[in-house]
């Protein structure tokens, strides 16, 4: 009977231990979903010059943001955003393996040295990727991105008509979420820990 | 001939204020809310303003110009969504502000374009920024440089 009695309380404490547990561990989160589609690899120069193979993104958790320098308007509204959501990372010792990468698809203007005054204003740790025509052809096939040339600025540039989202890559390089520019930075920061 | 002397005076001063009146009440129907410029890096030569802008007038006021003393050239712009998916920016010639109405100027959608800038715009600095219409006399006003 005392065995009982001890058997009895011994499972319950269990239960209780695994109840508060789950409590303790918050709502489930569902797995982000891997693109299938969005598949490949890349090369382009950064912003030192040097040739950038999409490997060394691997072990990375990355945020991709596709534009033009001379866009004043969602690309820095974008840009500047990510350099928040990096710097509350940071204060938090999240950033280390996470990378913020902005691809132009304008690289006549947005040569290595341009990028590399543009993004270091944001956050010294960006990194920007440009190319040749067939580059750029390349990365904005592989991730489906739209731009367009518009004709020309007052300055004698083109302007682009140009899809706008930030993609969230895994370590392992896979797409795993497009989030539209205005999206919450709460949202993209609880999806990016989910792959940390 | 005094009294000439002053008829005369009267004369100009009511003929002047006739003139003037006009394009006092133009300017003075025309007002600028919360006008700011996003900064930008140094090494850009474009940047974005926004504002709300208010015609308090009883005709509308059509927007066809924008200058500053930092920018080489400034145009109101749009930003559309397309069926695609982008979203394409083009200038706008003319942006009418209807009398009694305001026309919010904001990221994302209708704002103003200072290309060719002078120099890095500073963060919290005030740079003013003129608005020229079809009607009447421009409206010009301080905008704040903020954090993008």
């Amino acid at each position: 009977m005392k065995r009982l009695i001890l058997m009895t309380i011994a499972v319950l404490g269990a239960l209780a231990v695994m109840v508060l547990w789950q409590i303790g561990r918050g709502p489930a989160v569902e797995p982000l979903p891997i693109n299938t589609r969005m598949v490949g690899e890349f090369e382009m120069t950064d912003q030192t010059g040097a040739r950038f193979h999409s490997d060394a993104l691997r072990g990375q958790v990355v945020l991709m943001f596709f534009g033009f320098t001379h866009c004043p308007d969602i690309c820095p509204a974008t840009m500047a955003r990510m350099a928040q959501l990096y710097k509350d990372l940071e204060r938090t010792r999240e950033a280390a393996d996470v990378q913020v990468v902005f691809v132009t698809f304008d690289p006549e203007r947005d040569t290595p040295e341009y990028l590399q005054q543009y993004l270091a204003w944001f956050h010294p740790d960006f990194i920007g990727l440009t190319g040749s025509t067939e580059d750029v052809e390349r990365i904005t096939s592989l991730y489906s991105v739209v731009y367009m040339p518009m004709g020309e600025d007052r300055q004698g540039g083109t302007e682009f008509a140009h899809s706008d989202f930030v993609y969230l890559l895994d370590r392992e390089t896979r797409v795993r979420k497009l989030f539209p520019v205005e999206a919450d930075l709460e949202e993209i920061k609880r999806d990016l820990r989910s792959l940390l | 001939m005094i009294c000439v002397r002053y008829f005369e005076l009267a004369l100009k001063t009511v003929l002047l204020a006739a003139l003037g009146l006009p394009w006092v009440s133009h300017a003075a129907a025309m007002d600028i809310e919360d006008g700011w410029i996003r900064a930008v890096p140094p090494v850009s030569s474009t940047t974005a303003g926004y504002l709300i802008l208010h015609n308090r007038g009883d005709t509308d006021r059509t927007l066809t110009a924008v200058s500053s003393p930092v920018a080489g050239a400034g145009e109101v712009h749009d930003m559309s969504p397309q069926e695609d998916g982008t979203r394409h920016m083009h200038h706008l010639p003319e942006l009418v502000v209807p009398a009694g109405d305001a026309v919010a100027l904001k990221p994302g959608g209708k704002h103003l374009m200072l290309y060719q800038l002078q120099r890095p715009l500073e963060i919290g600095e005030q740079i003013e920024v003129c608005l020229a219409f079809a009607e009447g006399e421009p409206v010009c006003g301080p905008f704040e440089v903020r954090a993008p």
